[in-house]
């Protein structure tokens, strides 16, 4: 089987666009479900802040590559990540805990990518980092929820 | 700057694993499966049709009344993209005539609204900041994240170009003498173009047109016929910045255009990057014709790896360095002196070719690829040449770049992959001259003083960097070496558009460099003004 690998900066960047894009439209998704249910209006809007801070999360990875990329960096020759250990299915994980399990995955993936371009692209390190820290929180949020 | 993902453009080797275990999937199928499963991205072409190249005078784009037109060719496609016309000796004096009479009322704008100009253009560029790194890639073969790079480095230099109403400043003394004042102030000259060379088609004409134009001169651009496109998509925003017609121009051509432009009388002064053969007769054309000139030049850039570097850091900065744009940039390591004990030398080899073998070659817009194609058959040629000669000449070739293996199913005519010889000494060919291409030479040295001999022993002073966790050998070595970009623990010592762009021995040829208040100074003139009122 082949594997591909992150090896590029670029190939990270747009993998985090996918990562993010993808956990969005699963919230909105499941914000959409709840919809009817007035008592869980409060998972609603909890599931719609997530969407919308994954776009905000895309901006902040946008701005930090597009900000610092020169013809100076190593962008390209760094230790590549596997794209198999952070793959995510948005279509079987639909209770919290796989919600959850998710969010672990993409807050891994930050964490691991960060640590990849610390030496050679640390702002857009930087940006990972910060967006690590919002998924942690986020699963806390998620584990309150589900009580 | 959305980054678009699309169907993917020719990348059959990619899915050969699956295509062997099941033969009866359809491959367009397949090759959407495997890019769904593991994100492949194959970022879209920007340009569908072929470009035909027009000139751009007085604010008017105009077809070349030449017949002499050339390909531009995807070097790793091999495809056609584009018709560029060697311009007409006529077609060069009107654009000389158009920048000389936009001169006046431009040199007569306040330098604070030539800068919103260069604002507008800024916002232009970013605007259409990935359609223009595209384009980089599909003319040149730079991969994605090179060419992202150097569309930045060319904004960069906008945007210090934007300053200009406080870079352009003179200074003055009261009381030079009783009741007298002197001042200096700084005007523009006139007419200025650029010759620049292919290896960055987009990047390098700004090391000199935002500042030729903030300072108040009008400017004729050459671009290189081997690249042209982004010269022209960078022209064309010029254009919707609105600057008045014969403040930019673009006049497309090969060596004979170039030669009528430094022969114009009308022209001012001359900007040069290519090769060192070509910049010395440019420089001595230009001193006897009493032109400004910046001529950068070849090189040879030399590597020092201490002991003490460490190497997990150090060879993925090697790796940008050599193979990065695929060697051709005059900030390039050429040659690696690696210092210290056997044992060192074992670790640093095995890990430099360890590292070098893994490089995917391959299309640029290929986010997976790291190394793209050399810019033209003829390139690759010319390196193939120069391995022949190394391997001639004694050094041994532990990774043979010869031996192509790229992701995609692209032609192989300009693509090689790595090369890497040790043993080499600094008299072989290949460790003397410009190969322009990627081909790493590794040299030994017992100490400093050996390598910096090694380093000064060869003509070109462009860049030279160290490795090393020294402060005080690194210190050492930025104050001996003789070149005009020195890098401590970075590979590509390329400027920032605030600093200029060094070079030193046949590496440059001139006083003052490209970039930030040395380009200022270039573009102007220093009138000293002394009053005294009776």
């Amino acid at each position: 089987m082949v594997l591909v690998e992150l090896n590029t900066a670029s190939a990270i960047v747009s993998f985090t666009k996918k990562l993010e894009e993808d956990s969005a439209k699963l919230y909105r998704e499941l914000a959409e479900k709840e919809k009817e249910k007035e008592k869980e209006k409060e998972r609603r809007e909890m599931f719609l802040s997530f969407a919308k801070e994954n776009r905000d999360n895309e901006t902040i990875v946008e701005r930090a590559y597009y900000g610092v990329i020169s013809d100076q960096v190593e962008s390209s020759f760094f230790e590549a990540l596997d794209t198999e250990e952070y793959g995510i299915d948005t279509k079987r994980s639909r209770d919290l805990g796989g919600i959850v399990e998710i969010e672990e995955t993409i807050q891994r993936f930050y964490l691991d990518a960060a640590e990849r371009l610390r030496s050679f692209l640390p702002d857009v390190s930087n940006a990972f980092n910060r967006i690590s820290k919002r998924r942690r929180k986020r699963q806390k949020m998620l584990l309150e929820v589900d009580g | 700057m959305n980054i678009s993902i699309t169907k993917l453009l020719g990348a059959k080797a990619h899915i050969e694993g699956e295509e062997q275990s099941r033969p009866q999937m359809g491959k367009e199928h397949k090759i959407l499966k495997y890019a769904a499963r593991y994100w492949i991205m194959i970022l879209e072409e920007p340009l569908k049709k072929i470009v035909k190249l027009k000139n751009y005078i007085d604010g008017e784009w105009a077809d070349s009344q030449s017949d002499q037109i050339l390909d531009v060719v995807n070097p790793a496609t091999c495809e056609p993209m584009g018709k560029v016309p060697l311009s007409t000796r006529a077609e060069v004096w009107r654009a000389v005539e158009a920048a000389q009479e936009a001169f006046e009322d431009w040199r007569d704008t306040p330098p604070v609204t030539r800068a919103r100009y260069l604002f507008r253009l800024k916002g232009l560029m970013e605007d259409n900041f990935e359609f223009l790194s595209r384009v980089q890639t599909m003319e040149h073969g730079k991969t994605i994240d090179e060419s992202r790079g150097e569309t930045r480095r060319g904004i960069e230099n906008v945007e210090v170009a934007c300053g200009t109403p406080s870079l352009m400043m003179g200074y003055n003394l009261e009381d030079i003498a009783t009741g007298i004042d002197e001042q200096l102030i700084r005007q523009p000259l006139g007419v200025f173009c650029t010759l620049p060379a292919f290896n960055f088609p987009f990047m390098i004409p700004l090391w000199f047109m935002p500042y030729a134009v903030a300072t108040g001169n009008t400017f004729i651009i050459k671009p290189s016929p081997r690249d042209p496109i982004s010269q022209e998509k960078l022209c064309d925003l010029v254009d919707r910045a609105g600057f008045p017609p014969g403040v930019v121009n673009v006049v497309h051509g090969g060596a004979e255009v170039a030669s009528v432009l430094l022969d114009h009388p009308d022209v001012k002064g001359v900007s040069f990057v290519g090769s060192t053969n070509v910049g010395k007769d440019v420089y001595q054309r230009c001193g006897e014709a009493g032109k400004r000139v910046i001529a950068q030049c070849g090189a040879k850039n030399f590597l020092v790896i201490a002991e003490d570097a460490p190497l997990d850091k150090t060879i993925p900065a090697l790796m940008s360095s050599f193979f990065g744009n695929t060697g051709q940039r005059c900030l390039s390591g050429a040659n690696a002196i690696v210092m210290g004990k056997d044992e060192f030398y074992d670790r640093f080899i095995s890990a430099f070719i360890d590292v070098a073998s893994r490089i995917r070659v391959g299309y640029g817009l290929d986010e997976s690829v790291q190394m793209g194609p050399l810019q033209s058959k003829e390139s690759k040629e010319r390196v193939l040449g120069y391995i022949e000669k190394g391997v001639e000449e004694g050094a041994k070739l532990r990774l043979d770049g010869r031996k192509i293996k790229i992701v995609g199913d692209y032609p192989d005519t300009c693509f090689l992959n790595p090369a890497v010889f040790e043993g080499v000494t600094p008299d072989m060919t290949i460790g003397r001259e410009e190969v322009f291409g990627p081909v790493a030479s590794i040299m030994r040295a017992g100490n400093m003083d050996e390598a910096l001999d090694m380093i000064h022993d060869n003509p070109y002073g462009n860049a030279s960097c160290i490795f090393t966790s020294s402060g005080k050998l690194a210190r050492e070595f930025q104050r001996r070496v003789r070149a005009g970009n020195v890098g401590i623990n970075i590979g590509i010592a390329a400027p920032m558009a605030f600093f200029p762009f060094g070079g030193m021995k046949d590496s440059f040829f001139g006083v003052l460099h490209g970039q930030g208040r040395e380009a200022v100074r270039f573009f102007t003139e220093s009138k000293v003004v002394i009053q005294r009122w009776f």
